[in-house]
């Protein structure tokens, strides 16, 4: 009986001997494997909060380069209003703002004291100031790149301005610049009306101008601009009046011209410009023009919607087909 | 701690191994076998059954715990592995993250070169500024950078300014190269990683136009609302030096770059015609009472003569009304282009004054000698014929005379007296000279 228990003590002993060599082995692995699990997980947890600033920062990026994305659309326009309003629409897109305004020619700046101002100088004579306030400190930055492109915007608007008001031609086409085209139409209305002549209103436009534009870039896009002005030039009079209207639209007025003899000149452009060819690096470009006619006194008083009629008559000669001449009262 | 004491307790712990390794089996073998000294068969079984048992449970001890640490060190392998994936990705992340700062802050100093920008308006010097913007931000001072702007007249490329890491470096292509000439046509971005492996440029061409190696390269075209204003390039000898992200932010420079060039263009317009009037490229008014101004005090202080001569066309109203407005812009060109050749041989100044009004400086002329000019102009100018819708025209002009001499005070006291002798011509008859 005793060595039985004797036995069954020292089978006891065995186990609890054998279990805790073992239980060391096995703490000291498992002591690894924690530390390596540990060291895993920081890793991991470091990688998810890398990715997320990555993130962020990707955001603050993308951010950045919208906002710099403002001088082309800015660039769209040349009316200082207008400028002014795209620019506005980003700034409230953007951040938040309280005021926002820009004063023209030398404002009072002294009720503007908390404000932000921006002057805007052309050749050190002071334009204009942009002035703003409630802007947050982490928008200080934005604000200015923003402001910066918006200044840069209104130059080009105020310069060229200021290019047509002082030029009476354009020095792409040598042709009357529009301010000066339509005081100088204007003028010839009057007299026309004065002395009871008739004058008619060409409006000629380039079929399919957009398409080669786009086809051979914009410098064969000036050739062809050039190639047209000369050659509606060299088949008008010299009193006649050649304007550029609008990026492609060329507008005639041929004092003393009868609807009859409108026609006969379109036609005879229409033709001149059929049978020329222009050289667009390795091919030779085919470009063909639609006219419209509208006539003083018959079909407007007024030089605005006489020459929205022979729009509308030019509009008729693309539909059907164009390389055409329409007249509006037929 | 002694040599001596550490060797006791090396022995020590020598000792302490040899007994649980030798004493401990020693005694589990032998007093079992001890304890059951009796040889009856009941004492065998038990032995039996004692080792039997002891021996299985070494067994599944054994067994169990090698594979508890095997399976442990399985785990841990694979945990070092995703360990040293994870080290990777991180650090993959962490130049990520650097190389967005970097962009961030690229984007950001952007700002503060349109700032510059925006303070002058000379062509020269925004160039100058954009060139450097590309040359340093994006290619850090490397390889070489070219703005070519359009030439107006003839509508070809021209170099404007360029940049190059190496000073010896001549830029031969002053009208562009194949590649400028692609942006060109194509108004679109253009990079290129080798230019040896891109199929669409033919690089014999090129070898006859450059001398200066290159290998890769980024171009982009400025243009302002659909103007094409110019190119700006950047290229290395090394291939594959531009990325994406740089060809992005030179059209992100671009974009700004050609607004503020298109300004500077406009500005070149706006003063020229403060110079020169546009219809008949006489001086302006504003620009001739500056010289009129420099005139008078060179007279004074070298005691020279200067005669200033104002001209009127007569009945230009008339005129107009008889054969339109554009036909009154023809005559006013011709007779410029009359006066201006006229007056080739001497020493004149001519200004476009008001709306038919021209006003003449003549250097060195004295009131005889700027009487006689003053005849020869109205002669000619009523001698020439203008053609106007078949029909042949003259006009003519009053002139009025005034020299400045010791009793006229400044310009505006000449001008006066241009002004009055001019009126006393119209008064008189029109088509005639009056001398002050």
């Amino acid at each position: 009986m005793l060595s039985t228990i004797i036995l069954i003590v020292l089978t006891l002993l065995l186990y609890s001997w054998l279990a805790k060599s073992w239980r060391k082995r096995l703490s000291l692995e498992k002591d690894g494997y924690e530390k390596s699990r540990s060291e895993h997980s920081k890793l991991v947890a470091d990688y998810s909060s890398l990715q997320g600033e990555n993130a962020r920062l990707k955001l603050e990026l993308e951010e950045t380069l919208t906002l710099y994305d403002v001088t082309k659309e800015i660039a769209k326009f040349l009316d200082a209003d207008r400028v002014f309003g795209s620019f506005n629409e980003k700034i409230n897109k953007y951040l938040e703002v309280e005021v926002c305004k820009f004063l023209k020619g030398d404002a009072d700046l002294s009720k503007y004291e908390n404000y932000l101002v921006l002057p805007l100088t052309i050749a050190r004579k002071s334009i204009g100031y942009l002035v703003a306030s409630g802007i947050q400190k982490r928008d200080r930055e934005k604000f200015n790149i923003l402001a910066q492109q918006f200044i840069l915007g209104m130059k080009r608007v105020i310069l060229y301005q200021r290019v047509q008001e002082m030029a009476t031609m354009d020095s792409l086409t040598g042709i009357f610049t529009r301010r000066y085209w339509f005081e100088r139409c204007n003028e010839e209305l009057e007299r026309s009306k004065k002395f009871n002549y008739e004058l008619s209103c060409l409006m000629v436009d380039i079929d399919y101008f957009k398409d080669c534009n786009d086809k051979f870039g914009h410098l064969v896009g000036d050739a062809v601009l050039r190639t047209v002005s000369n050659t509606v030039r060299e088949n008008i009079r010299q009193i006649d009046l050649l304007g550029k209207y609008g990026g492609e639209e060329f507008c005639v007025i041929l004092t003393e011209t009868n609807s009859t003899g409108a026609v006969f000149v379109a036609e005879r452009i229409r033709k001149a410009m059929e049978e020329k060819s222009i050289r667009a690096y390795d091919e030779d470009l085919k470009i063909t023009i639609s006219i419209g006619i509208s006539t003083f006194p018959q079909d407007a008083e007024d030089l605005n919607i006489l020459i929205d009629k022979a729009d509308q008559a030019l509009y008729r000669a693309k539909e059907s087909g164009r390389n055409m001449v329409c007249v509006y009262n037929v | 701690m002694t040599i001596k004491t550490k060797l006791n307790f090396f022995k020590r712990a020598a000792f302490q191994k040899a007994a649980s390794i030798v004493l401990f089996p020693a005694a589990y073998l032998l007093l079992p076998v001890f304890l059951t000294l009796g040889f009856k068969p009941h004492h065998f079984k038990l032995l039996f059954f004692f080792y039997l048992i002891n021996g299985l449970m070494v067994l599944y001890v054994q067994l169990k715990n090698t594979k508890r640490i095997r399976d442990l060190k399985l785990s841990r392998e694979t945990l070092e592995e995703r360990i040293n994936l994870q080290n990777y990705q991180n650090s993959r992340e962490l130049q990520n993250k650097t190389a967005l700062k970097e962009k961030i802050r690229r984007y950001l100093s952007l700002k503060q070169v349109i700032e510059e920008i925006n303070v002058s308006l000379t062509l020269e010097s925004i160039a100058e500024h954009l060139n450097l913007i590309a040359f340093s931000l994006i290619a850090q001072g490397h390889g070489t950078c070219t703005l070519y702007l359009i030439d107006r007249l003839t509508q070809n490329l021209s170099l404007f300014k360029a940049k190059r890491e190496d000073k010896r470096i001549i830029i031969k292509a002053k009208e562009g190269d194949i590649f400028d000439h692609w942006v060109l046509r194509h108004s679109s971005p253009l990079l290129i990683e080798d230019i040896n492996k891109d199929f669409r440029f033919d690089l014999g061409k090129l070898q006859d136009e450059h001398l200066r190696p290159f290998s890769s390269l980024i171009s982009s075209p400025l243009i302002s609302a659909g103007k094409f204003l110019g190119i700006l390039r950047l290229d290395h000898p090394q291939i594959n030096f531009y990325s994406q992200d740089d060809l992005r932010f030179l059209l992100t420079i671009c974009d700004l770059g050609a607004v503020a060039l298109e300004n500077g263009l406009l500005y070149q317009d706006t003063e020229e015609l403060a110079i020169h009037d546009g219809l008949t490229s006489l001086f302006t008014k504003g620009h001739f009472i500056e010289l009129l101004k420099l005139e008078c005090k060179r007279s004074i202080r070298h005691d020279r003569y200067f005669s200033l001569l104002m001209m009127d066309i007569d009945y230009f109203k008339n005129y107009n009304d008889k054969f339109g407005h554009a036909a009154g812009d023809i005559v006013l060109k011709n007779l410029s282009r009359n006066i201006v050749s006229c007056l080739r041989n001497k020493d004149a100044l001519v200004c476009r004054f008001g709306g038919e009004e021209f006003c003449i400086i003549l250097r060195g002329a004295d009131k005889n000698e700027a009487h006689e000019t003053a005849e020869l102009l109205r002669k000619t100018i009523e001698e020439t014929k203008i053609v106007l819708r078949r029909q042949e025209t003259t006009v003519t002009v009053s002139i009025g005379c005034a020299t400045f001499s010791k009793d006229v005070s400044d310009e505006v006291e000449l001008i006066m007296k241009a002004d009055r002798a001019m009126y006393q011509a119209k008064r008189s008859g029109r088509n005639r000279v009056v001398v002050d």
